[in-house]
Parts: structure tokens; C-alpha cells; sequence
């Protein structure tokens, strides 16, 4: 139980969070709250994985434990720096976070006292004036809080079946419970040469990774632990998005979010759309691809090209970059599919703004897609 | 061109998001004046919709990774899309048009958790109760090899996913008839798919094919007694029958 909890604890709690700290450590003034921290953190965190596994990969067929342990090691060491170098904006956190508790408590208080002194005011209970706007947001924020945890709670609670789970979740199984990576034939148990168009897609790998550090089954992983991270990570994207188009206060953001889920939740119109996708196959590289990998996407092309200096968009693309490699993590069509959605919207903003220098950043940020492919075309 | 229509209404479905998100698109080229918006959202989206029906460019996407061209729709921002241009039409009344647009939503689309292959979880492993009650009963010991078994056909695709100590002579390629050149291929599958099973013509091939165990389901049909054939009943699970195959032993490990 106690490796369940840490193991879970250090995978998606503290390595997102503090790698993610080295992401706000880059210049300007603009607003990157731990929603910020997390995602980045986390693209990282996915990033660095690939970047190990498939060397451990090609080199050492035996070599789950060795992936385990340089994966988490890197891992450990990138949280270290992050709190090193991340240590001044951890201080403004927490120095906010203190401020606004002390606000709450300090707002609690006169409310009670008001209370006690009998004194009531129009608009709210127990004389706290409620203003309309803030609590109608709430209301909104409530209703796409429910519509997720909705979603989470299906994910968990009802089985999807789908065929691709006897390739992509057996081979998770099999390097943890074997130790053995993609030299298995997940059908039968055969043994095999590597299959390098699924095996450089290395996401079965980080199920496997998942298992060995919390100590749970793969398959239970696969299908009720990791749809619990990756639904509010898809919507956690969604709030950035709905941010940069409504702004950070208004009620109209909760409103959007809420909106996607139901577009989501009704979306299963097909057995191609990335809604069926996302909710069905929510652990497949596929799901993940098409519903977090390109919506990340959206939202750092939408940070960089509502930003007019050159330096408060920096950061963005090097995420971008980030991005691009665990979109090579998740299936072999994804490094071709992203570096074509960046090229498209690098050219267009190339044209749109007359700048040139938009395709140019956006060839250098798919420079690991083109070296993906280049492996997967020289090797597969 | 008809191919890549095709293409497009197996992707639309049964829903109309598609529809939305081209209407959706067409309103915001209309109206909307942020810039990154227009680059990201609108010239990004309109670019990768007309690609996808220039039947050139399926015929690059086909040498590349044929049968997936559906994926290049993926890259459109629907969700993103339709929600945001229905809320900037309701603009200050998206009280009145969350509703409406969640009446829209609801009638376009369909509702993902209707579908015969979702069920209720039977455990945290998202697979059938009796795969795991089935792969305890015949899971090797410690100081012992892995073993094979042959299971019924639904039950090929879970087993696996349990447990690498177990294994199959075939599995899940025997089941997908489009993947015509695998499929229908296993001798002992060609006997394992019909009913009633010929018991008698299926002993020598598990012997043949070192399987230690054979699980029947007790709702097909055979054709010839297992016991009579020499097998012993090695436990019952739910609607199966486990036995064992005594003609191959399960090996001990080399250490």
C-alpha cells in the first residue's frame, strides 16, 4: 500500500510539479500559475521517459529494469533541479498561497463577527454579500467539475473493451511482469524480433514503468489508474485553452469547459472520433495522441501567437518541442501528425504575419519528429 | 475522391459534429478578429480540412500508414472549435445558449457510455471475473515453466492481459477476419471456432502443440466426451470447464 501511495504520489504529484519548476524560471512577467508547472512538468516528465526507454530499448531487450531505474533516477535528479532553480517562484507560491488563506480566513472572520453583532446586509446569508457574477461562476465551475468527475468515475467504474488492449496492455505486462521489452509476441508468448513501428511508440513501456514504481498490475494501471490522470490532464488543457479565448475571471470559462465535456460525453458518433477515443480507449497511445498530445498544441500555438515579444514566446516553443517527442511516444503515426499540425499553423502564421521566422521556429521544434521518423523509416 | 467521402461519413457516424464544427468554422472566418485565434483555431483547421479532400494527398497518407487516413481529422480542433464559436454566438446570453447549445450537443451527438462493448467493471483489471478465476487455477508454480492453454474464443483476448505465465498457441489474430493473413490459419482454432468441437480431432493437436490445459465452455456443443479422450477435469469456473491435458507435462524451471 505504502509503494502504491508514494510511487503514485512521486509519478504524478511531486516529478511534474517540480520539473515543471523549471519551466517558470524563463524571463517575462506573464502569468504561469501551477497549472502552468504541472503540464509542463508533466510533458517533461513523458518526454524524458521516451528519451531513455528507446535506447534502453534497442540496446538491451532484458532491460525493464535497467529503463526503471535510469528513468527514475533522471526523473528524481530533473525534480532536484527544479526545486533548485524553481526555488524563488516555489517561494511566490507559497507566499501567495499563504496570502490567500490569510484572505479567507480574515473574510471568514468578519463575516462571523458580523454574525454575532447581528448586523445583516442584503444579498447573502449570514450577511456575507454574495455578488452574483461570483457565484453564478462557481455554479459553472461546480456543473464542469461534475461533468469530469463523471467521466472519471465511468473510466473507473465500467469496462471498455477493445481488441488493440490484447497487443498494446499485454506488452505493458509483459515487460513488467518479464522484464523482457517488445521481444515477446503479445498474442501468444512467443518469442520475437522487435517490431519497431508499434516498439518506438513507447508508451506500453511507461504503463510498464507505472507498474514497476507503484506496484500495481499493469492492467489495472492501464485500464483504472491512468484514465484517472489522463481526463483531468485532457481538461486541465481545456482550461488553458478556454482561458486565452474568455480570460481567467469571467463566467464564460467554466461555461466552455463544460461545454467540451458534453461535446465529449456525446461525441461517440463513431468509432473514429477522438471523442470514442478518449472515453473508450482512454489508456491507448491513440486516445492520448488525438485528445491531450494535439490539444496541448492548441493551447502553446495560442500562447505563442497572442504574444508579440519574441522573449515571452520562447518558453513556449521549447514546450512545443517537448510536446513533440511524447507525441512520438504515443504511436507511430503521432510525430508525422503533430509536426504536420505545427508546420500547418507555422506556415499560416508565417503568412498571416509576414514573418518568416514562425516556420522557421516551428521546423526547428520538429526536428525530433523528423529524426523519429528518419529512425522509424531506416529501421522499421 | 468517393473514397475519401467515404472516409468522412464513417467518421461523422451517426452525429452531425462534423457539420458543427464546419459551421462553427465558417462563422468564426466570419466574425472573430483575434489574431492567434484566426492562425490557430480558423487558417490551421481550414488547411488540414482541405487537405484531407485532395485525393493527392490520401494517396501520400495511404503509402505512409494505409487504412488510418480518418486520422488526419483527428488534427481538427472540433471540440475546441464548436463550443467556443456557439459561445461567442450567444455572446453576453450564454445563460440562454449554454442551455441551448447543451440541447444541440445532446440531439447532434451520441452518447459514448451506450455501447455493447461497455459494461460495469467486474474488477480493477477491466476484464472478465472467470479469465482470472480461470488463469489462478492453471498458473505454474514458482519453480515451474509457463504454460499453454487453449481458451474459447471470447475469452482470447483477456488472458494475457492477466498473466504472461500463460500461453496461447493462437490468440486475438485468429479473431480479426480482416486481417486476412493471419486469420483462420491455427489448426487448432479451425476446430476451437466450430460447434460442436470434435474432441477427438483436437487431442492430438494439443499434444502436438504442448498445451497443458484446455477450457471449454459448457454452452458449445461437443462432439466426443473429454474425459473419454484422455483429459481429466481439472476445476469448474462459472460457465467453464478447465482440464488438463496429462500427455504434457508442465516443466520445472533450470536454474
Amino acid at each position: 500500500m505504502l509503494q502504491k501511495a508514494f510511487g503514485f504520489l512521486f509519478l504524478f504529484g511531486i516529478a511534474p510539479v517540480c520539473t515543471g519548476l523549471l519551466w517558470v524560471g524563463a524571463p517575462g512577467k506573464k502569468r504561469r500559475g501551477p497549472d502552468f508547472v504541472y503540464l509542463a512538468g508533466f510533458l517533461t516528465q513523458l518526454a524524458l521517459f521516451q528519451l531513455v526507454a528507446v535506447p534502453v530499448m534497442l540496446v538491451n531487450p532484458h532491460g525493464m529494469g535497467l529503463l526503471t531505474g535510469l528513468t527514475a533516477g533522471l526523473s528524481a535528479a530533473l525534480s532536484i533541479m527544479g526545486v533548485v532553480f524553481g526555488f524563488p517562484a516555489l517561494q511566490a507560491f507559497a507566499r501567495s498561497l499563504a496570502e490567500r488563506i490569510s484572505q479567507s480566513l480574515r473574510k471568514a472572520g468578519r463575516a462571523k463577527r458580523r454574525r454575532k453583532g447581528g448586523r445583516r446586509r442584503r444579498g447573502g446569508p449570514g450577511g456575507i454579500r454574495v455578488e452574483p457574477l461570483a457565484a453564478e461562476r462557481r455554479v459553472f465551475w461546480a456543473l464542469a467539475l461534475a461533468v469530469v468527475g463523471f467521466q472519471m468515475y465511468m473510466a473507473y467504474a465500467y469496462a471498455s473493451f477493445d481488441g488493440d488492449d490484447s497487443y498494446y496492455v499485454v506488452q505493458s505486462v509483459l515487460a513488467d511482469q518479464t522484464g523482457v521489452l517488445n521481444r515477446i509476441r503479445p498474442y501468444t508468448g512467443l518469442s520475437t524480433d522487435l517490431d519497431v513501428r508499434h516498439a518506438l511508440a513507447a508508451l506500453p513501456l511507461w504503463v510498464a514503468y507505472v507498474a514497476r514504481i507503484t506496484g500495481i498490475h499493469a492492467t489495472i494501471v492501464a485500464h483504472s489508474l491512468l484514465p484517472l490522470v489522463w481526463i483531468p490532464l485532457t481538461y486541465l488543457c481545456y482550461f488553458e485553452i478556454g482561458r486565452l479565448l474568455f480570460g481567467q475571471e469571467g463566467v464564460r470559462l467554466p461555461v466552455f469547459v463544460t461545454l467540451t465535456g458534453i461535446l465529449q460525453i456525446f461525441g461517440n458518433t463513431s468509432i473514429y472520433t477522438n471523442a470514442t477515443f478518449f472515453l473508450t480507449r482512454t489508456w491507448q497511445g491513440k486516445s492520448i495522441l488525438c485528445n491531450f498530445v494535439l490539444l496541448v498544441q492548441v493551447w502553446l500555438l495560442l500562447e505563442i501567437f497572442g504574444r508579440r515579444k519574441r522573449r515571452y514566446q520562447s518558453v513556449y516553443w521549447k514546450l512545443l518541442a517537448v510536446n513533440n517527442i511524447v507525441s512520438a511516444m504515443m504511436t507511430s503515426m503521432g510525430a508525422f501528425l503533430a509536426a504536420m499540425f505545427l508546420g500547418i499553423a507555422g506556415l499560416s502564421a508565417a503568412v498571416r504575419q509576414r514573418k518568416p521566422s514562425c516556420l522557421l521556429r516551428a521546423a526547428v521544434c520538429c526536428i525530433p519528429n523528423v529524426v523519429y521518423l528518419v529512425m522509424l523509416l531506416v529501421m522499421g | 475522391m468517393q473514397e475519401i467521402l467515404q472516409v468522412f461519413k464513417s467518421y461523422c457516424g451517426s452525429g452531425w459534429y462534423p457539420v458543427l464544427f464546419l459551421a462553427g468554422l465558417v462563422y468564426l472566418l466570419a466574425v472573430e478578429k483575434s489574431r492567434r485565434v484566426r492562425i490557430v483555431l480558423l487558417y490551421t483547421s481550414l488547411v488540414i480540412a482541405v487537405l484531407f479532400f485532395l485525393p493527392p494527398f490520401k494517396r501520400i497518407m495511404d503509402i505512409l500508414d494505409e487504412g488510418t487516413y480518418y486520422r488526419i481529422l483527428w488534427l481538427l480542433p472540433m471540440t475546441v472549435v464548436i463550443a467556443y464559436a456557439g459561445l461567442r454566438l450567444a455572446g453576453r446570453h450564454y445563460r440562454i445558449g449554454f442551455a441551448i447549445l447543451t440541447i444541440l450537443f445532446v440531439l447532434a451527438g451520441r452518447y459514448a457510455y451506450k455501447s455493447i462493448h461497455i459494461t460495469k467493471a467486474q474488477n480493477r483489471y477491466h476484464i472478465p471475473d472467470a479469465v482470472v478465476a480461470i488463469c489462478n487455477e492453471i498458473m505454474p508454480g514458482e519453480d515451474e515453466e509457463r504454460v499453454w492453454a487453449v481458451f474459447p474464443e471470447e475469452l482470447i483476448y483477456f488472458v494475457r492481459q492477466y498473466s504472461s505465465e500463460i500461453q496461447m498457441p493462437y490468440g486475438r489474430e485468429m479473431l480479426e477476419t480482416q486481417w486476412e493473413w493471419n486469420w483462420d490459419t491455427h489448426p487448432i482454432y479451425a476446430i476451437m471456432r466450430e460447434e460442436p468441437i470434435d474432441i477427438g480431432a483436437l487431442i492430438p493437436l494439443l499434444e502436438q502443440y504442448h498445451v497443458q490445459y484446455l477450457i471449454l465452455n459448457r454452452g458449445i456443443g461437443l462432439s466426443g466426451q473429454p474425459e473419454e479422450n484422455g483429459l481429466v477435469k481439472y476445476a469448474s469456473v462459472e460457465a467453464y470447464d478447465v482440464y488438463r491435458n496429462p500427455t504434457v507435462e508442465i516443466y520445472k524451471k533450470q536454474h
